[in-house]
């Protein structure tokens, strides 16, 4: 904690010098008020102030962003701050690396990638505000090798004229004796050995990059952000510790109009899970660990550009494996992206998503193996939360765009619908930046329908329409 | 008599004068000279620290974007790879936008970087006729003309729009199928190419009922070697009467620019 002020206050200090010294500083201004049932509780109204600061010298650059944070409770306005980014990053030759807190991001389906494994979401803001909600990994650690690779050319040889010379001359003294293979080998030979003294490094760009990534999560809670109003959470504090390491690996393979990536993750599910604690009677929220393997595939054709990622996830067997652990799943999501005509564009993204070894609400329900507080916890909250309602899922979302960049105006449709549950959120957002390209106005409603048991319809409290306003400076 | 025999000659003289004229100018190899100017203005390697991209709307409204760019010609071929990073406006800063030109079938490669998302996302090839940045300029205005994707057509030698002491050879572009003309843009469209360095001067784009669409006019060039950049574009959209000017600042060719910069990873993270 006490580190975290400290960097802090260093930002703020070089925010002052980024003023005086035409540093690279930026900042937005974001405020937004809703108008809902239950205004203060479920759709809280706030105001957000990014402040970024960029240092960039040659081959490397320090990044940092602080987040402040006024949200409107019931209780009164609750003030959150929090560093989301400091980084520092370097190209030394054909690798890259960054170190720090940063956003990573894998998958390329944009709005449900199951292969996003490196960010948190802030689910208070992730169907209302996509890119408002990423939570970065406390500390990581990246390594890029790129797809430059380098190879020594000579561009100048030792002369041989007279080394020539004298081989003609007793080529031709022997050249009855000698024979045709014998010859050739005795050139080849002599090819061989001419000294280069003087060379080139060629650059060369191969389709193959590779990524290594070691994340850490030391002291804190904030990987991702649950508020449940009803149930009193203890909030697990995740402490440093070997076992908090986390590992990826990363093949990315690129060509001209498509691109195919292999990743292999082991660390902490994001999404925490609500666990019973029978020796202190009270509920607690615990990350657990998973394996993950995945696949992402993008294609551009003439009109159309096809997106896919596919995970597949198996928890980590540990001794206090319980009912409401995570549980081992396949997810496939395709997404099928056009343009129509100059402004609109239209993205369809269909997804499944399997588990295995699945227990069922039913089965739970009637099971002797279980106590009521840990039934509860897995109908009511992880299953949902976790979307392990049922064996299958599948979901379907489309977004519609409009975007006119001369006039300022961009309206968007999303809509998001489980095929099997029928829970489904409808968002419309409008936002107009006609007037300045400092300033921009919105407007926007979320709907959420369905039933109480499933996650789409546990939100139905935080239905409302909204106004903001950015700032850029 | 003999006054006759000259006039007789003078006559013929001026005769054989006229045709060889004329067949002079019909024998221009329209493509050769088109080629000539895609020559004239490959340069091995470009950075500029300020490219300044005005767009005036059909109301009177100015937008002014600024962005630092690399270029840089891919091998021995006709072809480059742009890199474009936005600085102003606040709102966008960060976008990038890289361009791998290709030519036949594949067509250009381009991705987009979008800080907000933390995401790259390519983008459909017939999106190269659409706007660039929402300006009169479409992302093939900005990219080097493929000369096998056209056939020509040399229509007249005239004196040049904007160096009016030089003559201007005007050529007919016509893309070879609909692909081309979608990712172009144009159904046809005619360049004006100085006859002393082959550098473009202006080009009118047409639609299929041979109606102007679209206007550019190239307005600077900088001398680097024996090659030529040009640095100040302006763009007339007849459609959506727009209007928008490319000026290139600050440049520097004498940098030796790496590959990677041409690279999904610096995209992401400059």
């Amino acid at each position: 904690m006490i580190l975290k002020n400290i960097i802090i206050l260093f930002f703020i200090h070089l925010s002052c010098l980024g003023f005086a010294a035409e540093n690279d500083f930026s900042g937005t201004l974001y405020g937004d008020i809703s108008y809902g049932e239950n205004k203060t509780a479920e759709t809280p109204s706030f105001f957000d102030l990014d402040l970024d600061w960029q240092h960039q010298k040659q081959d490397s650059k320090l990044y940092l962003e602080l987040n402040l944070k006024a949200i409107a409770k019931e209780e009164g306005t609750k003030f959150e701050y929090d560093l989301k980014e400091a980084y520092w990053h370097a190209n030394i030759n054909t690798f890259q690396y960054t170190i720090g807190k940063s956003v990573l991001r894998w998958g390329k389906s944009d709005l449900l990638s199951p292969l996003d494994v490196w960010i948190g979401k802030d689910l208070r803001y992730f169907y209302k505000d996509e890119e408002r909600s990423y939570l970065a990994t406390p500390l990581l650690i990246t390594m890029n090798k790129n797809q430059v690779n380098t190879y020594r050319k000579c561009i100048r040889y030792k002369s041989t004229k007279n080394k020539k010379r004298k081989y003609k001359k007793k080529k031709r003294s022997r050249k009855r004796n000698i024979k045709r293979k014998y010859r050739t080998t005795r050139k080849s030979k002599r090819k061989r050995q001419r000294k280069c003294i003087k060379y080139k490094n060629i650059e060369y760009i191969t389709p193959h990059s590779y990524e290594f990534v070691l994340g850490v999560i030391p002291v804190t809670n904030k990987i991702s952000d649950l508020e449940l109003d009803q149930i009193n959470i203890i909030k697990n504090e995740i402490e440093i510790d070997v076992d908090n390491i986390e590992i990826g690996l990363k093949y990315l393979y690129n060509q001209n109009n498509w691109s195919l990536g292999v990743m292999s993750f082991y660390g902490f599910n994001r999404t925490p899970y609500l666990n019973y604690d029978s020796s202190e009677n009270e509920i607690i929220q615990v990350y657990k660990k998973f394996y993950m393997l995945g696949l992402e595939l993008e294609k551009s054709f003439d009109y159309w550009v096809i997106r896919s990622d596919l995970a597949l996830k198996q928890t980590e067997e540990n001794s206090d494996s319980s009912l409401n652990d995570f549980q081992s799943h396949g997810e496939l999501v395709f997404s099928i992206e056009r343009r129509i005509g100059d402004h609109l564009r239209f993205v369809l993204y269909p997804s499944i998503k399997k588990h295995f070894n699945y227990s069922s609400t039913e089965h739970v329900e009637s099971s002797n193996d279980y106590n009521i507080t840990e039934k509860l916890l897995y109908t009511e909250v992880n299953s949902l939360i976790h979307e392990s309602t049922d064996e299958v899922i599948q979901k379907i979302g489309t977004r519609l765009a409009y975007d006119n960049e001369e006039s300022g105006l961009s309206i968007q449709l999303i809509v998001l619908k489980n095929l099997v549950k029928k829970d489904s959120v409808v968002q419309l957002d409008i936002k107009y930046s006609g007037f300045s390209d400092h300033y921009q106005l919105g407007a926007g409603v979320v709907k959420y329908s369905g039933n109480s048991n499933t996650l789409l319809g546990q939100l139905v409290s935080r239905n409302a329409g909204y106004i903001n306003g950015v700032f850029w400076f | 008599m003999k006054s006759l025999i000259k006039k007789t000659e003078m006559f013929i003289v001026m005769l054989l004068l006229s045709i060889s004229y004329s067949v002079g100018a019909r024998s221009e190899n329209p493509r050769k000279i088109v080629q000539n100017s895609v020559y004239a203005s490959l340069i091995k390697s470009v950075f500029a620290k300020e490219v300044h991209l005005i767009s005036v709307t059909k109301s009177g409204k100015k937008k002014h974007k600024v962005y630092k760019l690399w270029r840089k010609r891919i091998g021995k071929t006709s072809l480059n790879k742009t890199m474009s990073r936005f600085i102003l406006p606040k709102k966008i800063k960060g976008q990038g936008v890289l361009i791998i030109e290709s030519n036949g079938e594949k067509g250009n490669e381009i991705r987009l970087y979008l800080p907000a998302y933390k995401k790259v996302r390519r983008i459909e090839r017939q999106m190269q006729s659409g706007s660039f940045m929402g300006t009169a300029f479409s992302h093939s205005d900005l990219v080097t003309h493929v000369v096998s994707d056209y056939t020509y057509k040399y229509k007249k030698l005239v004196k040049c729009p904007h160096s009016k002491d030089i003559k201007c050879h005007v050529i007919g572009n016509y893309p070879k199928n609909e692909k081309i003309q979608d990712r172009r843009g144009y159904h046809s469209f005619f360049t004006w190419i100085r006859s002393d360095n082959f550098m473009l001067e202006k080009l009118v784009g047409f639609n299929n009922k041979k109606e102007i669409i679209k206007k550019l006019d190239f307005l600077e060039i900088i001398p680097v070697g024996k090659k030529w950049f040009i640095s100040k574009i302006i763009a007339k959209d007849y459609k959506s009467k727009r209007s928008a000017t490319y000026h290139v600042k600050n440049i520097d060719v004498n940098q030796s620019i790496d590959d990677s910069v041409f690279l999904e990873s610096f995209l992401k993270n400059p």
